[in-house]
Order: structure tokens, then sequence, then C-alpha cells
């Protein structure tokens, strides 16, 4: 009997410390989440938002060819394994050994993520998650209190933050503030104000209360750029930024969406050259998702390095999508006139990352319309919509708000740019819940009329 | 007084197991493997020795007690000895379950580099899929049809009475991103073989134990003894060289590179598509453009040379065997290449009169060269099968350096060739020791020591420049490499306790008890650097980002086992076997299982007294039903561990490593189970010059080892490990020789074979209807609940309730955004024929091999179509209207639409179901031409023998299947048959060669 018991892996522990968990997270949310490893979320809404464009025939994902296969990557690869259960363990066990630190950031990273899940599928399994063996088919929660989750997530992490630190404490393994707590406090109040916002046309909820909680929040939020949440990539082989791999040659020609290139062009913004290469002949050029391939990509332009280098940083959050939220906030308050110098801060505050010089910042910014009653939201959030090139706000907004105005593809069998996700193949095989009957042009909760 | 001496044939072969009595008396004595037997006698007796298929012997006791004795063979008798399970010789009359052999001469007349497929056409129930044409590429061999879900659906290698290790290593980029490796069965070379016998069902492999619950294929090397003159030694020598062309797709040659019609030249301007105008017509500056053969330029000759020498010999007291072997095949691609050397020497000795010893090894190097398959940029095929008719390939670099290709993003193929290659090496070891003593005459007591023991490396290399997936999907673009070390030991002891008696005439037992341990160790080591520092310096070191992993895993296998045979009369058996095994892989209150078989057969032309009955002569009927258990899981899959993280990047990140949780979460696991019910009919007609053998079986097995079965990701898991699901095997298996001729100097042999295996996935985990197990997630290969094994799942083309196409408004059918079954890659039947002519010295023999169905789905297509390369768009232009309804009316489809690049690309292409193919074939596997010199004529030449032949290989492949060959599979050896990307493509070759002996 003795001789057959040799079972235990010697390979692979079944215990390892939270700093072992926490770095593989927080690089699982930049490179998987927010940034562009194919099919990751970012990637595909990319297109939708047509920052990006895929010059290859329709039907594709750009072209809203969605299939619930897609879907599995992100839900099952990403953000319900990799970071959530792995969060999950982590805070239990940071929980119970008392290094609250952890369980701060737990929290917000986990927040962070959760929020990012019910925007793209608005009903999703949270309170009878992660309970196996006990539990293997988690029911849907509403999205609405999801959102509740969130706040509650967001507070807790805010009350672990001010608890007594442990000695223990995260510093190399956290990649986005070197466990610095305090600017950990500032994101969390960021996020805060980010999600306030969110719900302006949820129902039961009113624009000018959330705007009020998204000041308030945003009061103790981000001060500067230096307070920007990012993952430095060191561009190495196997450790470099995913739109660096995902852009590449190999890609099948990712290349910039015309109406993106076009509008930076037609405003004449000095970001166009950090974001978008030339093409052959020298010139500017976005594809429209109508048109049909270009058969030579080098007649397009590619992400430039700022966003698609080997070595470039992804940003989780900042200080410009602060202050932009501070601008719609105050707008929603205040009126235009007030929102009208956070607005140009805010793009000052992205020139400034994107290394623009003050008076090229200064000439755009000043040739600007003034922002009016009817025009501010517009302005606010077509600005922002630059910003958050490459990132999943940019969709959030525009399914909030309808800015910009993006022309659709228009080929027989789409109806129109997706405003959520299909639930994963997998889910539907494993989970059947009523909630997937939804299609790609249903709405989530908080996505009403606009 | 006693008596001994040594019974054999008049080929001076022992004839172990022959029975001698003291006519009128009670004693008796049955002969050791090697003849040899004892009695009880004194001078004046009369020994009586009867044995199966020989007529029986009558001589009287001499002075001095020995006797030795040449029985002859009963012409009228079948006498078939087959090697059965843990090398028992047994007599096929006796048998209760199916069991076919194949000699090692035809395994070596086959002429094919990996023995494994050298078996295809040849034996019922059993199915071989060679998976490319690459030199070193692996087959799979199944038998009787997959039985576990994810598990090794294989037969299990013996050689010898030793287990051997029949795995694929596999890239360590999988197989749909790389192609397979060699299959580890595939390096035993067919030169040392003196029979294989299948094994198919479990009442004939229950012995084996949980390993071979898939069918076993046994293999018993050549020992030396009985070949040439006692004494002297025997050598021969044998030879041959071969010439290989690539069987390739037809693809369009009429248009040029372009879009639109419009062209581009791919210089200046690129382009992936051939949809330009017709090349004939078309002139650029009034020069007309010139036309190329992308494949000519590339594909080459291959050569096959395999040589072998081997030297042989016995006395009565010994035998001996030492055969090197050397083979070596150039690939039809440059650069490609496989070598094998083998070495095989075998002793066996009687260390005393009843104490048998035999040690044997071998030693097997070998060296493949090749390219990545499948799909990855770095596959050169891609832009062979892709290139445009216009686009001259050289030079291969532009003046910078960099790649000149016709497109953006992809590989020069000629590039490809010179800057990156896979490279595996194998060195094994087998060594077995065999110890037989037979204290008593009916008693023999075995004990047998074997081992299996190799090193595999692969590198592969890649300089920077190249556009690649590399990692993580990733594109290195700074040079790669990777250096994969498995170390594999597998151990393996039996100790057998065999009882025979003969407890007169009528009635005959034998009883086996005995124990098994097999033990396996495996370290795999695996470094991956990216940037390399010196160019073309492929030396870890050398570069600058290093990561590596490291697993070492340990298995444990105990058996104890038995056999009962009853024989009454040669005319009726019965058997029981049972074991019982504990494995270290399952869960600890389920390592030990017990499993078991009952069987019988009936001679029943016997008593019915037809042995003389020159049209029906022979008749037997065996039934059997077993129950057997399988381990069929790696260790390790019990606990619930964390692995080192790879989120996208590689850790160590930023000087920081990382772990996350397994995805799958483990319940405790015990032994999938199989029962199966056999029948079989057994019967020979006319003077046994016809045969007929039809067997029925039934298997089901249940309880399958499920390692990761689909849950909801919100569980924290996508996968449950699991003992989940049922799958059953009813098949139907008819082997029929004929021999229409035969005369002094003229012989010829038919063999006709043919199965049908109905295999159905029952049930998989609760809840969960399908599964998949190869492939890409889309296209993939699934388990489907009540469907065939290995179904085909993408998406397709909508469709009515009536099976019609729905069409759209612009005459195009619409493509499914759902996903769902699209093909089966399961056979209906299988089919061979073989064949062969004696006349004098001068054979003809063939092999012809069917596969009847089994989808394949080529999925080139969704590339090769898309880029105007396919042999089908040459159509392009034609306007047709597609067959269905409109969506929005339902009414007939009558808009007409123009089958041009927007049609190809927009919707061919991007339907999944138009890559499903029908994977029928008929292949004439071998048909060869030999010549044996009559000793008349070697008289003065110092030569024994001498045999000249001339073989061709696939010289008949008839497919209804577009790329090279349906008998492909991306997935190697693996479970994920039926899918085909960019593989390299199947041989027809040419042959000569001669054997001569001295």
């Amino acid at each position: 009997k003795k001789f057959l018991d040799i079972n235990d892996d010697p390979n692979n522990p079944l215990t390892v410390k939270e700093s072992l968990m926490l770095s593989p997270v927080e690089v699982a949310t930049a490179s998987q989440v927010m940034g562009g490893a194919s099919n990751s979320n970012t990637h595909i809404v990319s297109y939708w938002m047509q920052h990006l464009s895929l010059n290859q025939q329709a039907p594709n994902l750009e072209s809203y060819f969605f299939t619930n296969v897609d879907a599995n990557s992100a839900w099952d690869g990403v953000l319900y394994t990799t970071i959530f259960q792995n969060l999950q363990v982590m805070m239990q066990q940071a929980t119970a050994a008392k290094r609250y630190q952890y369980v701060a950031i737990g929290k917000t990273l986990f927040a962070y993520n959760l929020a990012v899940t019910t925007d793209l599928w608005g009903n999703i399994p949270y309170s009878e998650a992660f309970c196996m063996p006990e539990i293997t088919k988690p029911k849907y929660d509403s999205q609405e209190s999801v959102y509740k989750v969130i706040g509650a997530l967001l507070d807790s992490a805010i009350y672990y933050m001010d608890l007594t630190p442990n000695k223990v404490a995260p510093g190399g393994d956290d990649y986005i503030y070197n466990g610095d707590m305090d600017q950990w406090k500032k994101m969390v109040y960021t996020l805060k104000a980010r999600y306030a916002l969110r719900l302006t046309k949820a129902p039961g909820h009113t624009a000018a209360k959330q705007a009020d909680e998204a000041l308030a929040a945003l009061a103790k939020g981000y001060g500067s750029n230096d307070d920007n949440a990012f993952v430095a990539y060191p561009g190495t082989g196997n450790a470099s930024n995913p739109w660096y791999y995902v852009t590449g040659e190999a890609s099948g020609g990712i290349v910039l969406g015309q109406s993106f290139v076009d509008s930076l062009k037609s405003r004449k913004d000095p970001r166009l050259p950090i974001i978008a290469t030339k093409n052959k002949a020298g010139e500017y050029v976005g594809r429209n998702v109508n048109d049909a391939p270009v058969p030579d990509p080098e007649m397009l332009s590619f992400v430039n390095t700022f966003y698609a280098g080997a070595g470039s940083k992804l940003y989780l959050l900042t200080y410009s999508e602060a202050l932009f939220l501070k601008a719609e906030a105050t707008f929603i308050k205040q009126g235009a006139a007030a929102a009208e110098p956070i607005y140009k801060a805010a793009i000052a505050a992205h020139m400034s990352v994107l290394g623009v010089l003050p008076g090229a910042q200064q000439a755009y910014i000043a040739a600007r319309p003034a922002l009016t009653a009817a025009n501010a939201l517009e302005q606010i959030i077509s600005e922002k919509y630059i910003a958050n090139f490459l990132s999943p706000e940019a969709y959030n907004d525009w399914r909030r708000t309808g800015y910009p105005q993006l022309k659709p593809y228009t080929g027989s069998t789409a109806k129109g740019i997706p405003r959520r996700w299909l639930y994963p193949a997998t889910e539907e095989l494993t989970n059947p819940q009523p909630d997937q009957k939804a299609t790609i042009n249903d709405r989530v909760w908080w996505d009403t009329n606009n | 007084p006693s008596v001994s001496g040594k019974i054999t044939g008049k080929d001076g072969a022992p004839v172990p197991g022959a029975s001698v009595r003291v006519k009128g008396a009670n004693t008796g004595a049955a002969a050791a493997a090697d003849g040899s037997f004892h009695i009880a006698a004194k001078e004046g007796d009369i020994l009586l020795v009867t044995a199966m298929g020989y007529n029986t012997y009558e001589i009287k006791v001499t002075k001095n007690g020995v006797v030795n004795i040449t029985l002859e063979e009963n012409s009228r008798q079948i006498n078939e000895v087959l090697v059965t399970a843990l090398g028992i010789k047994r007599d096929k009359r006796m048998l209760t379950y199916s069991v076919e052999e194949v000699k090692g001469a035809t395994l070596v007349e086959a002429k094919q580099d990996n023995v494994v497929n050298a078996l295809a056409g040849k034996v019922s129930g059993v199915q071989i899929t060679n998976s490319s044409g690459v030199p070193g590429s692996s087959a799979r061999i199944v038998i009787r049809g997959a039985t576990s879900l994810v598990g090794n659906n294989q037969a299990l290698f013996v050689i010898d009475g030793i287990p051997v290790d029949n795995s694929e290593a596999g890239n360590t980029n999988g197989a749909m991103y790389s192609g397979g490796t060699m299959n580890r069965g595939g390096d035993i070379d067919p030169n040392i073989i003196e029979s294989m016998t299948i094994l198919k069902g479990a009442a004939a492999t229950a012995l084996y134990g949980s390993a071979a619950a898939r069918g076993a294929v046994i293999i018993t090397t050549k020992n030396g003894a009985g070949k040439g003159k006692q004494g002297k030694p025997n050598l021969s020598f044998s030879s041959s060289y071969s010439f290989q062309n690539a069987i390739l797709p037809k693809f369009q040659d009429k248009f040029a590179q372009g879009s639109d019609g419009k062209y581009i030249n791919g210089n200046n301007v690129k382009g992936s598509g051939s949809w330009g105008p017709a090349i004939d017509t078309l002139k650029v500056n009034g020069v007309p453009v010139k036309k190329y053969d992308p494949f000519k330029e590339f594909f080459r000759t291959g050569h096959t040379s395999d040589n072998n020498i081997n030297v042989s010999g016995y006395t009565d007291r010994s035998n001996y065997m030492v055969s090197y072997s050397y083979l070596n095949t150039q690939g039809t691609i440059p650069n490609t290449d496989y070598s094998r050397h083998s070495l095989f020497a075998k002793y066996g000795v009687k260390l005393l009169d009843n104490l048998q010893l035999s040690t044997q090894f071998n030693y097997i190097q070998s060296d493949n060269h090749r390219y990545l398959e499948g799909n990855n940029f770095v596959n050169p095929l891609w832009t062979i099968y892709g290139a445009p008719i216009s686009w001259d390939p050289y030079p291969i670099v532009n003046e910078d350096g960099s790649q000149r290709l016709f497109r953006l993003g992809r590989n020069n193929p000629y590039w490809i060739l010179e800057n990156t290659g896979l490279r595996d090496r194998n060195s094994r070891i087998i060594p077995v020791v065999t110890l037989s003593y037979t204290p008593l005459p009916w008693l023999t007591i075995t004990e047998r020591i074997g081992a299996d023991m190799f090193v595999t490396t692969a590198e592969y290399h890649e300089a920077p420049g190249a556009v690649g997936w590399g990692n993580n999907g990733s594109t290195p673009v700074n040079g790669q490499m990777y250096k994969r070390d498995i170390k594999s030991q597998q151990f393996n002891h039996d100790f057998m306790v065999e009882a025979r008696k003969e407890f007169n005439s009528d009635l005959f037992g034998s009883l086996l008890l005995g124990n098994n341990i097999l033990t396996n160790y495996n370290d795999n080591g695996l470094v991956q650097g990216v940037d390399i520092s010196v160019d073309k310096l492929y030396n870890i070191s050398n570069f600058a980002d290093v990561t590596s992993t490291y697993t070492y895993a340990r298995t444990r296998k105990v058996g104890f086992y038995a056999q009962a045979n009853l024989e009454y009369k040669r005319m009726l058996t019965l058997a029981l076997t049972g074991r019982y095994d504990g494995s270290s892989v399952l869960s600890k209150e389920n390592q030990f299982y017990p499993y078991g078989s009952a069987s019988a057969g009936f001679v029943f032309t016997e008593p019915l007294k037809m042995t003389d009955n020159p049209i029906f002569s022979f008749g037997k009927v065996r039934v059997s039903y077993s129950a057997v258990g399988n381990d069929n899981m790696s260790p390790y899959s019990l606990s619930n561990p964390y692995f080192r993280a790879s989120p996208g990047v590689n850790f160590p990140f930023n000087g920081q490593n990382g772990y996350t949780l397994t995805n799958a979460y483990s319940f405790p696991l015990r032994s999938e189970k199989m029962k199966e019910f056999e029948i079989g009919l057994e019967t020979k007609f006319f003077r046994n010059r016809a045969s007929l053998e039809v067997s029925y079986f039934n298997r089901k097995s249940t309880d399958l080892l499920t390692p990761s079965s689909p849950v909801s990701a919100a569980t924290g898991f996508t996968g449950i490990a699991v003992n989940a699901g049922a799958m059953q095997n009813k098949g139907v298996e008819v082997s029929l020789g004929v021999t229409p001729v035969k005369t002094a100097n003229l012989t010829w042999n038919i063999n006709v074979n043919y199965t049908k295996i109905d295999n159905k996935v029952l049930s998989l985990a609760e809840g969960v209807n399908y599964i998949q197990f190869a492939g890409f997630t889309n296209p993939g290969i699934f388990a489907y609940a009540n469907q065939p094994y290995g179904v085909i799942y993408g998406n397709y083309y909508l469709r009515n309730e009536n099976n019609q196409m729905l069409i759209d408004d612009n005459g195009y059918p619409i493509i499914s955004t759902n996903l769902g079954p699209i093909g089966n890659s399961t056979a209906k039947w299988l089919g061979g024929v073989t064949s062969s002519l004696n006349y004098k010295g001068l054979m003809f023999s063939f092999t012809l091999d069917h596969r009847h169905g089994g989808d394949v789905i080529n999925l080139d297509n969704s590339y090769l179509y898309f880029y105007g390369t396919a042999k089908a768009t040459e159509n392009r232009g034609t306007t047709v209207v597609l067959p269905g309804v409109k969506q929005s009316t339902g009414k007939e489809n009558d808009i007409p639409i123009v089958l041009d690049q927007r049609y190809y690309q927009e919707s061919y292409s991007k339907a999944n179901e138009t890559s499903v193919e029908d994977g029928s074939f008929l292949k004439l596997r071998q048909v060869s031409l030999s010549y044996d010199l009559a000793p008349t004529l070697l008289k003065r030449t110092g030569f024994r023998s001498l045999v000249l032949s001339v073989t061709g290989t696939n010289f008949i492949l008839h497919k209804n299947y577009t790329g090279s060959d349906p008998e492909v599979s991306l997935s190697g050896s693996g479970n994920g048959q039926g899918f085909s990307n960019f593989n390299v493509p199947s041989n027809r070759s040419v042959l000569v060669g001669m054997k001569v002996s001295f």
C-alpha cells in the first residue's frame, strides 16, 4: 500500500503567499483585461469604438460577427479564474493573517474587474460564485446588485487601508503602486467616481445624485499624472506590452480606425503622430469598417509606440480620466462654464502623458469650441474618447452617452454597434441561465435610452 | 531412471508444450519453452509424444536415456501458435478470443519508417492513421475504437513481455500550432521483429491489466534459433533505397496576384490575394508576366536508405542474434530528415537443464530535423500554398536583410528553411532479462525484468526577423529557441508461475499466477530563450531572456493476476482470468480495483466429425465476457495546486515570480471501467485453402476519467476532474483468407479484412452535452453525447428544418453565429486487401487499404479560398444561384451571385463547414515484386540466398479530399483526429531492395 503512495505533486505548491498571487492578477488586469491580448474585451471593443480597425474581409469581430465562443477567453480564462478566484483566495488568506494591505488591494482590483465584467455582460454570477465544490452552477446576480457590491468592495478597501498596516506588506510584487497605500486610496476614490457616473442613466438613479457622489469621491482622488495607475513592461521578449504583440506584423493588419484618425486630423491634434504611424505614402490613413480591405496594409496607419511599443506602459486609470469625470459631474451640477476649465485640464493632462509640449497643448485647447449646455457632454466625452484610446471606458461612455457619434458597419447581418457581449459558450454549456438569451443588440441595465 | 531430450519440428524449431507420456502409464510431462523435457521412464518404455498440429510420435526408450524427437506436422490440423498476453504461446485453435498475427517479414516489406504504419490495411479491428508526410511523423493505432474521452486511446505496445512506451512527446506550443512528433513506437526497427500479435479484446488483454484495456500489440523479436545450420553463424544483409515524391494538392494556376481582377506585383505593392487577372494574357508595360510554380521549386525528391546486418546462430543449448540497422530518410522538404540507428542483441542460454536464461537489449538512436507544421506562420507551407503564381520567390531577402515576400505579415518560405528548424533526438535502450525455471515437468517459474529508458531532446530555433506566433501567441522578433529534455524510465517486473497438467488424454489444464510491478519516472525540463545576442548561435546561454520549467513525475502500479485454462479433447476451452491492480495515480481509497474475464471456445466440427470434410473442415465458436479497469490519467491529478502564472506574459515578470491556482478542481478519482462482450466464429474450408473469421464485439466504457470536464468558470474553475461519461463501441470484424492456387510452383494468397465499428459517446458529465478535446475552440474536435467520438465543431451555413440553406437578400448563404457539429471524424468502416502471388522465386504482392467515411476538417481551405489559390477558385466570375431558400420570404432562392473574391472571402472561407471534407480513401499502400534467386544459381557465389525487390507505395490514392491525403492528423497520434492544417503532404515512393544471406 505504501508503495503506491507517491502521488503528491513534487512540482507545484498547494499554498503560496499573497505576494505571489498579487503579481499575476495585476499583470492579468493590465495585459488581458485592459490590454489588447487577442480576443480580450478591450481588443474587441476597440474595434467597435473604431479606435482600431482590422484590415480584413468582413464579417469578423470588427463587423460585429461575434459568437459566444469569442466571449470564452475573457470570462473563463481571465476574469473569473485568474483574477477573481486568485483574488478571492488571496484575500481570505490575507484576512486570516491580518495582512490588511493585501486585503485592501485585493478588494480594489476585485471591484475594478467586477465592473469590467458586469459592464460587458450585465447580470453576472457573484453571490454564488467561488463556492466550489458546493455550488457548480452559480446563479446570476442583477447588474444593479453587482454595482452595489462594487461600491461595498471599494468602501471596504478603504476600511482596510485605514487599519494598522502589517509588516508583511506588498512591495515589488505590487507593480502598480509598489505597496503605496496612499496611492491606492486615491485610486479607489477615483474609481468610485467612475462608477458613480456610470449610473447617471441607470433606473432609479439620477444624474445629479451620481454627480454629487462622483465629485465627493474625486475630492480624495487623483491629483496629478503622478498618480496614474499603470503596469510598466520591460519590453523584452516575453515581457512586452500586449498591444505590441497584437498589432505587430503577424496581426493580419490591425490598423487605426478611419473616423478616429480623421477626427484627430481635422482637429489638428498634436497627439496624432504619437498615437498613429504614417503609412507608406507618409500620410495618416485610418480604415473604415465598411471598406473592402486594402491589399497592402502598409497603406494604412498602425498604432504607434506610445501605446504599442514593446516597453510601453499600460494604463489602468489616469488623472486625465479623473478630470474628465470631474468635468462631466461639474457640468451636470453647475453647468458648462464651470466644467470648461476642468475639461481643458483633462485634455492637457492626457497630452502631458503623451509628451505633447505645453505650447502645442495650449494651441489645441484654445481651438476647442467653448462648452455650452448643448454641446458640453458631447465635447467632454469626445475628448475623453481620445484620451481613453484603447480603453474599454470609451465603450462604456459611448453606450451611456452616445458620444462620439460613430457610423456603424452596415453589412447585411449587422444591427448596429453591439451594446453588450454574448455570454460565453462555456457558460451556456455548463450553467444555463435565462439571461443567456441576450443578443449583442440588447442593453445592460445602466444603458438606457440615448 | 529418467529420460530427457528435446522435441523439435522439422525446421529445427522447438515445440514447447508438446506432451510426453509413457504408454500405458499415468506419468506425463510437457516440453519446456525450448522443447526440452524430462520424464520418469525406463529402458524399453514407449514414449507417446503429442503436440498440437503434429502427428503423434512413438519412440522406445533406449539405454542412454536421451531422446531427441523430430515431429512431423499434421497437414490436416491447423497449427498456428500465437503469442498471447505475457508472452504465453498458445495454439490459435484453443483460443477463446480474437487474435491476429502479422509476420515480421510483412512489416519489413511494407517499407515504412514507422512500424505502426506497416500494419495499415492488414488487420481487422485496427485503425492506423499516419499523421503527415514529414520524416519522423507519428502514426496512431486504435483497436476497436476509442474508449476514453481524453485519455490515451492507443494500443499498448509490448516487446518480448515488456510494456514499452508509445507516447508522442509533442511540441511545446501544442499540436495545433506545431504539429506532432514521432511516436515512440516508431523507434522499433521492423527488421528485428519475428511477429506482431494484435490482441484486440479485453478478454485477450485482461492479463496485462489496465494498460491494455485499449488492445495490445505484442511484438516478439527474432531469437536466431532454428535458422540455418546449427552451430554455424548466419550472416545476412539487406539494403534498400527509395525515392519519394510529395502528393501535392491541386492549386489554381490561372490567375495572378491581385485584388478584384487588378494585378499587383507583390514588390512595391504587397497583397495576400491571388485575385488578379488571368496570367496567360497579362502584360505589364507590354511584357508578359512570368508564371512560376511555387511547389516545383520548393519540394524535392526525398530519399530513404535502409540497411540491416544480422548475425545469428544457435546450438542445442544457446541461441543468439545481433542486428544493426540504419535508416535514413531525406524528406521532400529541404533540410527535413529522419535517421535511426538500431542495435539489437539477444542471447538465450540454458544454464541448467531446467533453467533457461534469455537476455536482450535494443538500443535505438534517432535524429529528426523538421519544420513546424500546423497553424503557425513559421510553417513554410503557409506561403507556399498561399503564393501567387506570378511571384518570383527569389531573392529571399531584401537589400536591408529583411525577408522579401509578396505580402506583409508572413514569412518567406525559403527564409524559414534557412532560419528556423526543429530537431528531435532520441536515445533509447530497452533491456529485457527472462529467467525461466522448470523444476518439475509441469511447472514453470518465470521471472522477467525489463526496462524502457529514453532521453528525448527537442530543440527549436528561430532567427530574428521571423514573423511568428512564438510564445503566448506573441511575436518575439528578436529570435528565439527552446530546448526540452525528457528523460523517461520505465521498469517492469513480472513473476509468473505456470502449472500445466494433462489430466488424461482428453483433459488438459493450466494455471498461471503472477505478479507485476510497473514503475515510471519522467523528467521534463524545458528552457526557452528569446532575444538572441549573437546571430545564429542557438545555445540557450546566448539569449537575453530565458525562462524554464521542470516537472518530475512518478507512477507505480502493482498487479496480481491469475489465468486458468481448461481444454477438453482439443475442442472445448474454458478460460478464466482475473487481475487485481493498484495504481498510484488514483485516489487512495480507490487505488485497487479488480477485473477479469471468462471465455469459452468450442470447435464444433470436432464432435460433428467433420475434420476430414473436404469442404468444411473446421469451425469454432468462441464467446467471452470481460470487465476491466483503466487508470488512464496522469499522476498528481488529485490535488489543486498552484501553477506558475503566465497571464499574457511569462513569470518571473519584472523580477517577481507569480502563481495562480489550477483551473481544474479535482474530485477523488477511481478507475475507468470497460465491459466487453465478444462472440466469434472461426472456420476453414476446402482443406484449409480458405478461412473466415468473424467477430462481433460490444464494449462499453464507463466512469470515464475526465481531468477537465467543463464547469461554469464562475466557480473559479473552468474544469473539474471527475469520473464522468460513458462510451460504447459495437463492431464487426471479418478476416477472410483464400488460397485460390497452390501448386508446387505457384501459390496465390488473398487476405481480406473488414471492420465496422459503431462508436457512440453515450454520456458526458452530468449536465454537459459536449466537451472539447482537441483542435481550436473553433473549429475544434469535440465529444458530443449520443454522437460518435470526434465531432468536428465550428460555424456553419444556416439551414431550415428541411435542411435547405437559408439565403440572404444579396443571394449569399448566412453564416451561423452559433457553433455546432459540422462533421465527424470517425470512419464508417475500414477494409483491407493483401495478396501475394508466388511463382517459383518470383513474388508479387500488394496491400490495398480503404477507409470509408470519417470527415476531415481541411483548415487549409479557409485560408486558400481566401487567398484565391485553391483550385476550385478557378471558377471565379461564374454566376450562380445558390440552392436554398430566401430567409426573408421562405421562397426558393433566385438571386444570382458571382463567385468572386467577395464570395470566397466573405462567405465561403468564413464558414468552417466548407472546410469539412470526406476523409474516405482507397490506397494502394504497397505493391512489390521480388525475386528470390534459386539456390542452384547461387551455388558458386557463396550466398545462401539472394532476394531482389522493387516496391512502390501509395501508387494509387483515390479520394474525395482536396488536400494531399485525407489520412492526416495535425494532432499527430493524439485523440484529435480529423484535423488538418498545413501538414506536410504524403509521399509516393519507389524502392529497390536486396537481401543476401551467407
